[in-house]
């Protein structure tokens, strides 16, 4: 059963690998953003899974503390420890999975939005209970008194996740975000990646609780493998001169129009350039009607140039989107997530 | 067991109250609240805008926003290094028309303008992208 159990996990992070390579690096981005590149919002598909997921582990930590509480078992205290711990690590992956997305999307990495400083105090209040748990020596007092703040701190999760919807906040309301994910791929892609994620917090957490783990930490090989197979494809470009001068460069498209060849107002290494690009465009659609105006998609992309430079003129032979690097740093954030869940659980379930 | 319920239940009204406050106390106000604001305090002021000016003689993009009740506030802004970490001037394609600025606010009341603030930091949401259709790339 334990086998079957650790294979099924297995597959499932197998699964989650795939999911993982493929929505960061051809998942659809909106068209249209106030700030920064859109290639940014494909974090739409690390980032909230992993937040999710840690408002799922610490709500398993309260119904096990409060279960604890009311029946007196020790094994609900240690499925409410084993939560918690699970929420802290993954409150720790959202809360900087979200600053380097925020860094690009936002303006700034840290902003004190109410959710993100509602996150902040939740992810704090769970830290105290771990150093409430150690610095209690007796055995008797050590869990009532744990398990009472465990069911305390939960409070901190409903406020968290209303606050933007009284206040005003940067962070997106649900129904919001649910507005882009309703075209088919999109929704395909997103609930793929909520459902494995989440999936596999619960199954490792589970797992843990019932001790039926031992060597478990090789199973997060295929999503390490996964994160750097994007780190590698990504990176490079977005390391790329925005001198003109090296070959290929990167630049931000600043604004243009395309009637069958593209004709754009690019910035590189601080200067303005006119671009004229006659090949394959980079993102489709190429334009889009929003808000009663027509985009051109390119707009506030980065992109890698080749081509001939003349003093502000370049005619490009090659023009490739870059994919914001925040984007594969967080999926490797999120393989190292899972493999801090895989350590935990072998430590907790052996 | 049920005296570490109520210990719970205790701690927990605690911990509503003190998130409550710690999370209200870093919301974005409103420039219409500027009002009560003295010289040179840092604040966070959410608004609309109204309009936008470029100055590139002296290297300026001055952002007019609005509040709820009318009032102004004048935000400045390097030029520069707006479309240096930006990629673009002020005000083009933009979706988003309310945005967050955070500042060193003056006071400088005349007619619906509270006064002026120098602009540290530009924050947006990001409600209006997931309105628009999705691409590929």
């Amino acid at each position: 059963m334990r086998k079957i159990l650790l294979g099924l996990l297995g597959l499932l992070y197998l699964a989650d690998a795939i999911l993982l390579f493929y929505s960061t690096t051809s998942g659809p981005f909106p068209s249209v953003v106030p700030l920064g590149t859109p290639t940014a919002y494909r974090n739409i598909y690390v980032h909230v899974p992993i937040s999710i997921s840690t408002y799922l582990a610490f709500t398993l930590g309260f119904l096990g503390a409060l279960a604890y509480l009311t029946k007196g078992q020790d094994k609900f205290e240690r499925l409410a420890h084993v939560s918690i711990i699970s929420g802290i690590i993954l409150g720790a992956s959202t809360l900087v999975t979200g600053m380097i997305w925020a860094r690009e999307s936002w303006g700034a990495a840290w902003n004190w939005d109410p959710r993100e400083t509602g996150i902040l105090f939740m992810w704090l209040a769970f830290l105290v209970y771990l150093a409430i748990r150690s610095s209690v020596t007796d055995p008797d007092v050590r869990p009532k008194i744990s398990m009472a703040f465990a069911v305390a701190a939960y409070s901190t999760i409903p406020l968290s996740f209303v606050i933007p919807y009284v206040m005003p906040s940067l962070h997106p309301t649900a129904p919001q975000t649910s507005m882009f994910l309703k075209s088919g791929l999109t929704k395909a892609l997103f609930s793929a990646r909520m459902a494995v994620v989440n999936l596999g917090v619960l199954a490792l957490i589970v797992l843990a609780w019932r001790k039926k783990v031992e060597k478990v930490r090789y199973l997060a090989i295929p999503l390490l493998t996964a994160s750097l197979a994007v780190l590698a494809l990504q990176l490079p470009a977005n390391l790329a001169s925005s001198s003109p001068s090296s070959g290929e460069f990167k630049a931000v498209v600043m604004e243009g129009n395309y009637n069958g060849s593209f004709h754009l107002k690019v910035l590189a290494g601080g200067k303005v350039y006119e671009l004229i690009y006659d090949g394959e465009p980079p993102v489709k659609p190429v334009k889009v009607e929003f808000q009663g105006k027509e985009f051109l998609t390119l707009e506030k992309h980065w992109v890698l140039v080749k081509g001939v430079v003349r003093d502000s003129l370049i005619e490009a032979s090659s023009l490739k989107l870059i994919n914001y690097w925040g984007v594969s740093i967080n999926a490797l954030i999120y393989a190292l997530t899972v493999l801090s869940l895989l350590v935990m659980a072998e430590r907790e379930g052996s | 067991m049920k005296k570490g319920l109520y210990v719970a239940a205790g701690i927990l009204v605690m911990m509503v109250l003190i998130g409550y406050l710690a999370i209200t106390s870093s919301s974005y106000v409103d420039v219409s609240e500027l009002k009560s604001y003295r010289d040179g305090s840092v604040v966070a002021v959410k608004g609309r805008v109204a309009d936008t000016k470029l100055n590139p003689e002296n290297d300026l993009v001055i952002f007019v926003l609005e509040g709820e009740d009318g009032s102004q506030l004048y935000a400045t802004y390097s030029l520069s290094k707006f479309i240096s970490q930006y990629g673009a001037p002020p005000g083009h394609s933009t979706v988003e028309q309310n945005v967050v600025m955070k500042g060193v606010y003056h006071p400088r009341p005349q007619g619906r303008v509270l006064g002026y603030m120098d602009i540290q930091e530009i924050l947006q949401g990001c409600h209006k992208a997931y309105e628009a259709p999705p691409a590929t790339g």
